[in-house]
């Protein structure tokens, strides 16, 4: 799998389990949030891929890791349900789940408060995939 | 030389292999988390603390290095932060060297803008004026975060059950 494919898949599982929850802005897609409608945010960040087999060269096992980042944006002075609600809903999209071969690994939520005029969680989740190379 | 003399020899051998482990664990961490850092004024960089709880002698924290003066730095060239990086990662290794096999060793960030940096990156606004249309265009920018400490922990889950290897190396050749 490569790097495109791994962003392909993860975007294509949170737009079809997230459906018509809220809208989302996705890397690199005109996006204009609409004052006071809450909103999503998904980020595919990638890390090292770490040898995890002996081998040679095309036969070595390597690990790659990354993080599924998803900021909900709710409006402010709502109180923080809404948020914490959307950031369930993210997270158990992913959490756990293996699919295309992709593992993820339990979801985190951090609360980040008041930013650029919204109420933001981020929902952070890492996952792993192998491939030889 | 009899089993007595084996065993505490076996004991003392195990001992040392896991604090080199835990060490390594701690400067393999801090070293990522220096590198993947932006560097801009370095502050974010210089706010890598590393703190060691002494088993059972209270708490022990590094070093606190939060600046008190924020403002707009140009970017380090790829020399300077190069050099810049690993003259911070050699000023806090040595405290790592000090852990012993009980400690937890903790590596943290405190500075302000932390979350910018892990979570939600820096936006915002400007205008210029475009002599061809004769008009002020209004455009945003946007700058995504960096993950640094959420990839680094992702990478040393993968990284920690090599570690014996990696130190058995270290021991048996001098290499790693």
């Amino acid at each position: 799998m490569t790097f495109k494919n791994e962003q392909r898949d993860i975007e294509a599982r949170f737009k079809n389990n997230w459906a018509s929850t809220t809208s989302v802005k996705y890397d690199n897609v005109d996006f204009t949030p609409t004052p006071g409608e809450s909103w999503a945010e998904i980020q595919v960040h990638t890390g090292d891929q770490i040898p995890v087999s002996l081998g040679g060269i095309n036969a070595t096992l390597y690990r790659g890791v990354g993080i599924i980042s998803i900021n909900i944006h709710t409006a402010l002075n709502i109180g923080s349900q809404t948020g914490k609600n959307l950031a369930d809903t993210a997270a158990a999209i992913f959490r756990g789940q293996s699919f295309s071969g992709i593992t993820c690994r339990g979801a985190n939520v951090t609360r980040l408060g008041e930013t650029n005029g919204w109420f933001v969680y981020n929902v952070s989740i890492p996952y792993f995939r192998d491939e030889t190379f | 030389m009899g089993f007595k003399e084996d065993i505490e020899k076996f004991k003392s051998g195990i001992k040392k292999d896991l604090i080199q482990q835990k060490r390594t664990a701690a400067r393999i961490a801090l070293k990522k988390l220096i590198y993947r850092s932006p560097a801009r004024s370095g502050n974010y960089i210089r706010s890598h603390n590393v703190g060691i709880s002494k088993s059972g002698k209270g708490r022990g924290i590094g070093k606190r290095h939060v600046p008190v003066v924020e403002a707009w730095f140009e970017p380090m060239d790829p020399g300077e932060k190069l050099s810049f990086m690993a003259e911070q990662y050699a000023k806090k290794i040595a405290y790592i060297s000090t852990a012993q096999l009980l400690d937890s060793i903790t590596i943290y960030n405190v500075i302000p803008y932390a979350k910018n940096v892990e979570y939600t990156g820096w936006s915002g606004d400007y205008s210029f004026y475009d002599p061809s249309r004769g008009t002020s265009i209004n455009r945003s920018w946007y700058h995504p975060p960096y993950h640094v400490y959420g990839l680094t922990v992702a990478e040393m889950a993968v990284i920690m059950p090599l570690l014996p290897k990696m130190v058995s190396g270290n021991i048996n050749t001098g290499i790693m």
